[in-house]
């Protein structure tokens, strides 16, 4: 720092004028409302995928006994439904109008329910392996299965729920698929 | 790597021109040891998932498996981060400095990146799996994506022109209120074990085959070393750019007097 201007060289005043040089314009709008911007979007979005999980009914994973419980109150209603197949209680089926579907029941807590599938089925399923399906109660015994309470549950679209079990179990049966082909 | 220069300024004196150093050049070997490790592991040790059913058929995960090696660590670190930032806010609002702001900035910036890759894989993982890229009724899935959201918005947040401490305040008290949904995300399989298509923790339930577990193991080591790399650059290019931003502030007043007629060089005209 060197000694302080004089009155003969510069007015200290305005030799010391420190106030902010104007900005480019354009510039300055970019940058002071592109972050606000991003932030209202990012409040809009978590506002809307909040929105659309909560008041869509037609989202939620309704357990068996949840959904028997609430049948007559669910009415023709959709909505989605977990819960593990029955083994031993998988067959294939037709529709009255001749459509081929999968008729099994679904279990959790010890409730039962039927279900008449008519969507694609997934790999993944099996007994014991918990799905979730989406459709809507039916009143009919057409297709009476563990539950055959008067009721089935008409769905056509599947998801399987994979478990967190990755040990090995019968690693013969597993050699003897591969040595026949039933997968390289 | 980000090297920085404040050549222009003629006064860098002290300020480092690169966030390199010793530790990150080993940091980052290992991490692309680990990783050319990792991938010979995942695809050429680890068998794939299948089991037999009681029919007889053959089902499991296949190759799909292999994702795990990447989506679980994925998840790990992007909880890491955000808990690193909730922690280093908690510290920037008990005692102010600039320190643990940068520290909050940088880890929240890599727990996004993370957070992004864990839904982009878990979604991958999820067509063959489960039959679907995405479901919004599934809790685990929807808390994880309000997780990355909201830091995203505390990023967003802290760019909004500010003085530097209400900037600091403003986003710590974010990061302290998202982190809330941290543990959310984390226990929703548990205390929503229906409401979600996703499993529990196969590490806690100890159902894991012994190679499976060995590389799972070994992804979680590599990823944090990967998290300290980027950490280190992250935070270092933050501290730069703030003794940048003070030079900038120096050499203004500097260009201003300049203006004025106020010589400030040795033996300059006053």
């Amino acid at each position: 720092m060197t000694d302080a201007p004089t009155e003969d060289t510069v007015d200290p005043g305005e030799a010391m004028d420190l106030s902010p040089r104007p900005a480019r314009p354009a510039r300055r709008g970019i940058r002071r409302w592109a972050p606000v911007l991003v932030v209202a979007i990012v409040a809009v979005v978590i506002a809307l995928v909040l929105w659309r999980v909560l008041a869509d009914a037609t989202l939620v994973f309704r357990e068996v006994d949840d959904a028997v419980e609430r049948r007559e109150e669910l009415g023709d209603d959709r909505f989605r439904m977990i819960g593990s197949p029955v083994s031993g209680s998988v067959q294939e089926v037709s529709l009255e109008d001749g459509r081929p579907a999968v008729a099994f029941s679904v279990t959790l807590d010890g409730v039962v329910a039927d279900v008449v599938h008519t969507g694609a089925t997934s790999d993944q399923f099996q007994p014991e392996v918990p799905v979730v399906i989406d459709g809507h109660w039916v009143r009919s015994s057409a297709f009476a299965g563990a539950a055959d309470d008067g009721w089935y549950f008409a769905s056509d679209r599947m998801l399987v729920k994979h478990d967190n079990d990755y040990r090995v179990e019968n690693q013969d049966r597993i050699d003897d698929a591969e040595e026949r082909g039933q997968y390289e | 790597m980000t090297t920085a220069t404040t050549e222009s300024t003629g006064s860098s004196e002290g300020i480092p021109a690169t966030t390199s150093s010793k530790a990150t050049k080993v940091l980052g070997w290992l991490t692309l040891g680990g990783f050319a490790v990792l991938v010979a592991l995942a695809f050429a040790w680890v068998p794939e998932d299948t089991r037999i059913t009681e029919q007889g058929d053959v089902v499991g995960q296949f190759d799909a498996v292999r994702l795990m090696f990447v989506h679980v660590p994925s998840a790990i670190l992007a909880y890491t981060g955000f808990g690193l930032t909730f922690l280093a806010s908690l510290a920037y609002l008990r005692w102010r400095t600039d320190w643990w702001d940068m520290m909050a900035h940088a880890s929240a910036e890599i727990g996004v990146l993370f957070g992004v890759l864990t839904l982009v894989t878990g979604s991958i993982w999820g067509r063959p799996t489960w039959q679907t890229w995405w479901e919004w009724g599934d809790v685990r899935l929807v808390t994880t994506l309000v997780m990355v959201l909201v830091f995203i918005g505390y990023l967003a947040v802290r760019r909004i022109p500010a003085d530097v401490a209400v900037k600091a305040r403003r986003s710590a008290v974010i990061a302290l209120v998202g982190a809330v949904n941290i543990v959310i995300v984390n226990r929703s399989v548990d205390w929503w074990e229906n409401r979600t298509l996703h499993q529990q923790s196969t590490l806690i339930a100890r159902k894991i085959r012994d190679e499976t577990l060995f590389t799972l193991s070994f992804s979680f080591a590599v990823g944090m070393v990967l998290f300290a790399w980027l950490l280190l650059h992250r935070f270092r290019t933050a501290y730069l750019q703030s003794q940048i931003e003070e030079l900038e502030v120096n050499e203004a007043l500097a260009e201003r007097r300049a203006e004025a007629g106020i010589d400030e060089s040795p033996g300059g005209r006053p």
